[in-house]
Order: structure tokens, then sequence, then C-alpha cells
């Protein structure tokens, strides 16, 4: 990834232009041509750099609920348990989590969407059933900040 | 949004393919115009329900390879205080309030995201001193399972 390829995915994160032509569009205003805009983007896409160029939904207005659902996995069984977790289509994001200080009874991490508050219960059961284990739901009372936004800068930890 | 909203995040919603002009085909597939697509795209923007158009990144390969989880415990009246502070920081990128389940009395999460685990830790430091708000837990992802994106 070069400067260039830097300041291309700095720009595309939002904003992308809604035109016929937006690679031209893109190339206009980084100074290059259309053809190696996408050039460029077909090889971060390649090299999965860029998951894709797409619409990010708000859940919620476009009638979704989610929560976050957190459970306590024996070392043994992770990648079991983990597995199951992603295989739920309710399930977006899972992760595993391991505390840099004090402690936390949870290691495994991971949001649910589903159409109804109904749904989203559903979803956890199933998984407690399937992974033996109870899920602890963790819903959202208030949104301060959603946006992703990488900026490839040097800066540490503002990247 | 009506139906034809809905069928236009539908043909969008798994990626544009980088081609000259990308809309062209799930505009043919819809029988509108690439035009009339992308004014319903605009007012989708506008009102929110899609919360941004580009591209999602994937930042580990992209070289931003730390992300932590930090929950505080916040008296709910310094909440709002908390927040105002943290969504300052270019490394947080989502700030929520939770409600606390009883063996995890914690109501604040920030995401924080770094080139190193140092460099998120600097960030939980710099955020505490500014709030005094210090009884916290880090949780660094040591591995991704799942990422995938909310569809319709």
């Amino acid at each position: 990834m070069d400067d260039t390829d830097a300041k291309l995915l700095a720009r595309i994160q939002s904003d992308f232009p809604l035109v016929e032509q937006p690679f031209a569009c893109l190339g206009k205003e980084l100074g290059l041509s259309e053809a190696d805009v996408i050039e460029r983007l077909a090889a971060l896409r390649r090299k999965g750099l860029i998951r894709r160029i797409g619409p990010v939904l708000d859940p919620e207005k476009v009638g979704r609920v989610g929560a976050l659902g957190a459970m306590a996995v024996p070392h043994d069984r992770i990648e079991a348990v983990a597995a199951a977790v992603s295989a739920c289509p309710a399930v977006t994001h899972n992760y595993q989590r391991v505390p840099l200080n004090g402690t936390c009874p949870y290691n495994l991490w991971f949001t649910l969407t589903a159409s109804s508050q109904q749904g989203l219960h559903e979803a956890a059961v199933a998984m407690e059933r399937a992974a033996g284990l109870p899920v602890a739901l963790l819903p959202v009372r208030r949104k301060f900040k959603i946006g992703v936004r990488f900026t490839f800068s040097d800066d540490d930890a503002n990247g | 949004m009506d139906d034809l909203d809905r069928r236009i995040i539908q043909e969008l919603q798994d990626g544009l393919p980088i081609v000259p002009e990308p809309y062209a085909e799930a505009a043919a597939r819809l029988e509108m115009p690439v035009e009339g697509l992308l004014e319903r795209l605009a007012g989708m923007l506008a009102r929110g329900e899609v919360r941004r158009f580009g591209a999602s990144i994937a930042h580990r390969k992209a070289g931003i390879a730390a992300n932590v989880m930090c929950v505080w415990r916040v008296a709910p009246e310094q909440v709002d205080a908390f927040a105002r502070e943290a969504v300052r920081f270019d490394a947080i990128t989502h700030c929520y309030e939770r409600a606390a389940a009883p063996e995890w009395p914690y109501n604040v999460y920030a995401m924080i995201h770094g080139r190193t685990q140092a460099g998120c830790q600097a960030v939980i430091r710099d955020l505490c001193q500014r709030t005094g708000e210090t009884d916290y837990v880090a949780l660094l992802s040591t591995r991704e399972f799942k990422k995938t994106w909310t569809r319709i």
C-alpha cells in the first residue's frame, strides 16, 4: 500500500460519489486517471484490504434491533462455541477478547441483530442451547459515536 | 423506506463492482435509470437509513492491528460528560451506553482502534485523566471469528 492507496482508502470510506462514473470523479479529485483508480481499488480488494464498497445501514432505521452478547467460554471449547455463535445468522461480529487489566468473566463477545426484540431473544436462547452456556445480553441505551473512519496517518493511536 | 428502496439496497449491499459504471448493472436489473437509483440512494442517506456509503476496510490488514473494547463504570449523571470527551478521540470509533448486567456493572463502551496495543492503552489513560473515570477494563480482541454487515 503506497501513499496514493492510503489517500484513496481514506477518501472512499464515506461520501463515495453518487454519480454515473464515480471512479472518474475520484480520479479528478485526487489527480489520477479513472483507469488508475480502478486498478488500485481492484488490487486493494483482491488483497482483502477493502471488504466491499456499499451502503452501511443504520440497523434501527431499517427496522432491526441489536444488542451486544457476551459468553464465558471454557478455553478448551472456544473454537466450537465460537463456530456455533458465528453460524447464527443474527450474529454480525464475533470476537475473542482478553482483559489487559482487571478481570472479566466473558471471553467471547458478539453483536446480534434481529427484526424484533423477540427475535433477538430467540436468537440468544438458540445460542445458549447450542453452546450449553448462558448469554449475557447488553442492549444499547444511547449511542454517542458510531462512525468507523480510518485515516492511515502515522499518528499511532489515531490510525 | 419503500419497496423500491429495499430492492436498491438488496442490489448494492454486497458491494459495487469496480468498473467504470458500477451502478449500471443494478439499475438495469431494477429497470430504472441510474440517475433515479442515485437519487433514491441520496434520499436514504439524507434520512439516515444508510448511515454512510463507501468502502469497508479490513483494518487489521491495513496496519491498524490493535482493537480494544474498553468498558467503564460511570455514574449515570456523569455519562454525558464522559461521552463528550470520549468522542473527541479519532481512535475511538464507537462509544455507547449499555445496560449493565448483574455480573457486569460496566455501562459505557468505547471501541478503540490503533496500530499497536500500547497506542490504544495511551488513549485509555488520556481519557481516564481527562474525565477522572478510572474504573475500567480494557478488552483486547485476540481473534476475529466473524465480521459482516447488516443486510436486509
